[in-house]
């Protein structure tokens, strides 16, 4: 396996500028993810990686050589697509030994290989099966030995769950996680689901439109997402929003929208503060009150509630802006009951509206 | 409102639907809810019409559907294929059903823009669908869908193709629309959250069959079986396999091939531990908000497990440990964590175990205590 650097990496497609200057440095046997809507050139930046595409500008090394100049077969790069399909005439062993029969490997070595890689997946009882008699997560399993058969220098996954039900996800994303902790390939995932990056990945690089917009830690991602995007993008449930203007009052700060007025904590107070500003605020760090609880609370009205079995999801609106905020499955109001809202302000993140960086507290 | 009995279909070989039966009834939300190729959307096209069961009766009010083509039932569909109407702009999709009506020119005007409005697509109200994406384009056939009047509201799927963000939004704006309309609805979903989120009672298909017809919190606190407990949920339910013995008298399970013995809630009385007793596949089920961890072995936290994976999820982490065969996942709080091949003490209390025989379920805990 091999450490991977990205320096500075283009890709042009006519006049598409699919990718905009990436610089990544992947350590080797990290786990990363490239995360992003469809059209941020996650895919393209992996395709480069794997040397499916040219890059138009910038240097891509593995182990610290440049490997833009060599082809795919040349940088020992294995794939895990979505439909990875498996050769339905051969049995799954023969679909296993191809890559290394293909390569020129022959008898003994293949056969060690195969059986090796089998016991490691899991999947030595289906050796002798043809892939139609396979459920969808040993097709997946397979594909995934087979991407492995080669010791590839790094592992690329592209969507390789998403397609999948929920528990057939969960099951695959243990089983990819406890892969990678086993044998410890350098591993790049791409996918458009922030779970999936949350849950597999060691580190997260956030793309939209071409460029990176955070690379770090799932942690930091979360705590400290750098700017407006990467905030809307990252957790289960989506980050609150309001779009505002600061107001300052007798040594305190708000953010003021239409009638609302919500206090900012004193780490944010102290600071530098643009006129117009968005407050962010996962459901997470949001309470339902009753009405007129004052202390700060605002006044809202129940938009609906919706059950998710542990918890509820709770839609309040104030003015033209709906909140979503999590409260115990217990709760209980009817849609447009009034109620007051608090906030944690120790959780209230502060972006400028008009770049969308966020606004660091003291 | 709508009754199905006996109703299966078969294509070629295949069963996709087998012998279910269930009611839905006036002004009720009901959520057809399964992994793919349980028979969900074969269900719905029965009940538009579209399709025609093998055996069985469709109902509506009491009246056989049987011989009523799908344009002489006064139900409205959004279809995950619903074609648009190519020819026409996105304002005249939507004020489709409205002009058959012949409602006056202002009225659809106000109409059509407060249900676009709702889904987020008023800018696209002058374009034609060709030019949509897969998510505006099914916003479009959701809304032709609910702006017409009708007696049932088939949707398939409805808002599958919307990014994360968008979808949570429009679920929340699909329960508002449904529940200020009135109007009985029955939604089909692979996707547990919104089974959850929406329905007033949930239909779990799997390959055909019926597993469970209950509320949303039944389904979750007291599934039906072992499909169900581990199908709706983020994780899943955690299975253990358990033997029923005895201890001080009480019935108690011993945990897999462990020593551990774990009495029986106090609720478990006779007539469940002989239900169970001599049975192959018997196993108690946890939910991971239960049990807890401790690095050190405590009154509370008596099972010794090895930490086997630790994944965030942002607002908390879900721990998986190890121990004999079994894993069990375990929610902590998001800074709560160990490294993989660290020993932890697990607590699992009688309480919170539910029990499971041949995969049927026997007891319950009391959600009170949950």
């Amino acid at each position: 396996m091999s450490s991977v650097s990205l320096k500075d990496v283009h890709k042009r497609y006519g006049k598409v500028n699919a990718v905009r200057g990436i610089s990544i440095d992947i350590a080797n046997g990290e786990f990363i993810a490239l995360l992003g809507p469809s059209g941020c050139g996650k895919s393209s930046t992996m395709r480069m990686i794997a040397g499916l595409e040219e890059v138009t500008k910038g240097d891509i090394l593995f182990d610290g050589s440049s490997v833009i100049a060599s082809k795919p077969s040349e940088r020992n790069v294995s794939m895990a697509f979505e439909n990875y399909a498996l050769y339905p005439t051969m049995t799954v062993y023969e679909n296993l030994a191809f890559p290394l029969r293909s390569a020129g490997e022959k008898g003994l070595k293949v056969d060690q290989r195969v059986r090796e890689v089998a016991a490691n997946i899991g999947i030595t009882e289906l050796l002798e099966h043809k892939p139609r008699k396979l459920g969808s997560g040993q097709s997946q399993a397979v594909g995934l030995a087979r991407a492995l058969i080669r010791k590839p220098n790094v592992f690329l996954l592209d969507e390789p769950i998403s397609h999948l039900d929920t528990s057939q996800r969960f099951q695959m994303r243990m089983y990819i996680k406890r892969l990678h902790i086993e044998l410890g390939y350098t591993m790049v995932l791409v996918t458009h689901d922030q779970e999936d990056a949350m849950a597999l990945a060691d580190r997260i690089a956030v793309m939209n439109e071409g460029r990176l917009n955070q690379v770090a830690s799932t942690r930091e991602i979360y705590d400290h997402p750098i700017d407006l995007f990467v905030a809307s993008f990252i957790g289960d449930l989506p980050m609150n929003f309001l779009n505002g203007t600061v107001l300052r009052e007798n040594g305190k700060a708000y953010v003021q929208h239409q009638s609302a007025k919500l206090e900012l904590p004193d780490n944010l107070t102290s600071q530098n503060l643009p006129e117009e500003v968005v407050l962010g605020i996962r459901p997470y760090h949001l309470k339902v009150l009753p009405a007129r609880s004052g202390n700060g609370s605002i006044p809202a009205e129940i938009f609906v509630t919706e059950s998710q079995g542990d918890m509820n999801v709770v839609t309040v609106q104030f003015t033209d802006v709906r909140f979503q905020i999590v409260m115990p499955i217990t709760y209980k109001a009817n849609p447009r009951t009034p109620v007051s809202v608090s906030i944690d302000q120790s959780r209230v993140l502060l972006f400028d509206k008009v770049t969308g960086k966020a606004i660091p507290a003291a | 409102m709508i009754e199905l009995h006996g109703v299966t279909k078969r294509f070629g070989t295949n069963l996709a639907v087998r012998n279910l039966s269930f009611k839905c009834r006036e002004r009720e939300f009901v959520v057809i809810f399964g992994p793919a190729g349980a028979g969900k959307s074969t269900t719905l096209r029965m009940i538009a019409g579209i399709t025609q069961p093998t055996y069985g009766d469709l109902y509506f009010c009491d009246q056989s559907l049987e011989g009523v083509p799908p344009e002489k039932r006064n139900f409205s569909m959004a279809f995950e294929n619903y074609v648009l109407y190519s020819h026409l702009t996105n304002f005249e999709n939507l004020a489709f059903p409205l002009r058959a009506r012949k409602i006056l020119e202002a009225e659809i005007k106000r109409q059509v823009i407060k249900m676009a409005e709702l889904l987020h697509i008023e800018e696209l109200l002058d374009r034609k669908p060709g030019f949509l994406s897969g998510g505006q384009r099914q916003r479009v056939a959701l809304g032709r869908c609910l702006i017409r009047q009708a007696d049932i509201y088939l949707l398939d799927e409805p808002i599958s193709h919307l990014d994360a963000r968008l979808r949570i939004q429009m679920r929340a704006e699909l329960k508002n629309i449904c529940l200020e309309k009135k109007t009985t609805v029955l939604h089909v979903t692979h996707d547990y959250r919104e089974a959850m989120a929406l329905a007033d009672r949930v239909i779990v298909l799997n390959k055909g069959r019926l597993m469970q017809n209950a509320s949303p919190e039944d389904v979750y606190y007291k599934p039906a079986n072992d499909f169900v407990a581990q199908f709706v949920g983020d994780p899943p339910m955690s299975f253990i396999d358990a033997h029923l013995v005895s201890k001080d008298g009480k019935p108690a399970f011993r945990l897999g091939e462990s020593e551990l013995i774990i009495p029986a809630a106090s609720d478990f009385n006779a007539e469940m531990a002989a239900s169970v007793s001599g049975v192959e596949r018997l196993k108690v089920g946890l939910r991971a908000s239960q049990p807890s961890l401790s690095s050190s072995a405590n009154k509370q936290h008596n099972v010794p497990t090895v930490i086997y994976l630790v994944v965030s999820q942002g607002h908390r982490n879900l721990i998986t440990v190890k121990f004999g065969k079994n894993l069990a996942q375990v929610i902590t709080a998001p800074d709560q964590t160990w490294k993989v091949g660290e020993q932890v003490w697990l607590s699992i209390h009688s309480k919170f175990l539910h029990v499971f025989a041949d995969g049927r379920a026997i007891y319950h805990p009391d959600t009170q205590v949950l």
